[in-house]
């Protein structure tokens, strides 16, 4: 006889091979085994949960104040936030040292966020003895040769460029070996080297 | 015992009262001898994967997730303990040891002392050709008609599909039967 498919087991319904199988003497164990065997699991160290249901146990314990609650979750999304501006701190927005361009430094520069609506910007920097100018920051990888300024007639150097929406850190590298922060830059921030980033907030 | 008790007192270990847990280890001992002895062959083999599966058990007591019955689990982990045996014993070239067995061989007479001879001889037969099946069929078949678990709980402790359990156990019985039909022609 073929056995059901995942039917409980039915004793009546057996052919006799299977009722020979299912009369097959049991063999029992030694008498005291199973005391022996209690009395050395007392002696273990006590189990524990999975840390996923001990989560879900305090979560889930209904004896737990809401409150509590509520606070380990903001607790828990400050660290995460925190863990996340550090990460994005360290990812390259912090601008090169003066003279380092090109260097592997430069290279692991942060990426301006890729989508939403662009945004006309024109970079303008005073420079009327400079030889060039060039516009670097987290836009262009810190890269000279893809902020090139212009030159107008009265000193003036600019450059228009379309960003997506975003933050930006920015430094001017005038005459290819020195870095000048934007004077009119409505906020500076430390680039962690001494000198300071302007920032744009598009 | 009733599965919601026997989940209770699994809790209740976990929950940092081992002594719920005593009478577990009671009612289940049994259950598990009898599959390991007819798996391995040996007694002593048998004690020892009984005490490895509960202490195993006990460890990893906060992965059981009440899915199945807790007896079914306690299978599963055994199943596995009996397979490791086979390998050592394999490993170690020695056959397996059928322990107790009476001569298959010897002819019963027709008194009610050579009825007891000719019972034992039929079980001996039986237990001989279980323990010449391929160890797959062999756990399906115990579990199913020794244990009585059903197929969806063979399924479950064997950590195979429905349709694979059932076909073991369809395979072992062909298998099983040819070789009792050999042994009870050549008696």
């Amino acid at each position: 006889m073929s056995p059901g498919p995942g039917k409980e087991f039915r004793p009546d319904a057996l052919g006799p091979l299977e009722e020979r199988l299912r009369r097959l003497s049991r063999d029992l164990p030694p008498e005291g085994l199973a005391g022996r065997i209690a009395g050395d699991l007392a002696g273990m160290p006590a189990p524990s949960l999975p840390w996923r249901s001990r989560l879900a146990r305090v979560f889930g314990s209904p004896r737990l104040d809401w409150g509590y609650r509520l606070a380990t979750l903001v607790l828990l999304m400050g660290i995460l936030a925190g863990v996340w501006l550090l990460v994005a701190r360290r990812s390259g927005t912090a601008p090169p040292a003066p003279g380092q361009q090109g260097t592997a430094r430069l290279a692991g520069a942060a990426r301006p966020p890729r989508g939403g609506k662009l945004v006309s910007v024109t970079f303008a920097f005073y420079a009327p003895k400079a030889q060039s100018v060039a516009v670097v920051g987290s836009f262009n990888d810190w890269d000279p040769k893809r902020g090139l300024m212009t030159r107008g007639r009265d000193g003036n150097w600019t450059l228009q460029v379309k960003l997506p929406s975003g933050r930006y850190e920015y430094l001017f590298l005038v005459d290819g070996n020195r870095y000048e922060a934007d004077p009119d830059a409505i906020e500076l921030i430390p680039d962690g080297l001494g000198h300071q980033n302007a920032v744009l907030r598009l | 015992m009733e599965e919601a008790e026997v989940q209770r007192r699994i809790r209740a270990a976990l929950e940092g009262d081992p002594e719920r847990f005593a009478p577990l280890v009671e009612a289940y001992t049994p259950a598990l001898f009898n599959l390991a002895a007819k798996m391995t062959g040996s007694r002593q083999e048998a004690e020892e994967i009984v005490q490895e599966t509960f202490f195993r058990a006990y460890r990893s007591l906060g992965k059981f997730d009440g899915r199945t019955r807790f007896l079914s689990w306690l299978f599963g982990i055994a199943v596995n303990l009996c397979r490791d045996a086979g390998r050592r014993n394999r490993r170690a070239d020695s056959a397996l040891a059928v322990e107790d067995l009476p001569d298959g061989t010897a002819s019963p007479g027709s008194g009610p002392a050579d009825e007891r001879l000719a019972a034992r001889q039929e079980e001996a037969r039986l237990r001989l050709c279980l323990l010449r099946l391929p160890e797959g069929q062999r756990e399906a078949i115990l579990l199913r008609y020794q244990e009585e678990l059903s197929l969806a709980e063979v399924a479950d402790a064997l950590r195979i599909g429905l349709s694979a359990a059932k076909m073991r156990i369809q395979r072992g019985l062909g298998q099983l039967k040819l070789c009792l039909e050999r042994r009870e022609a050549g008696s």
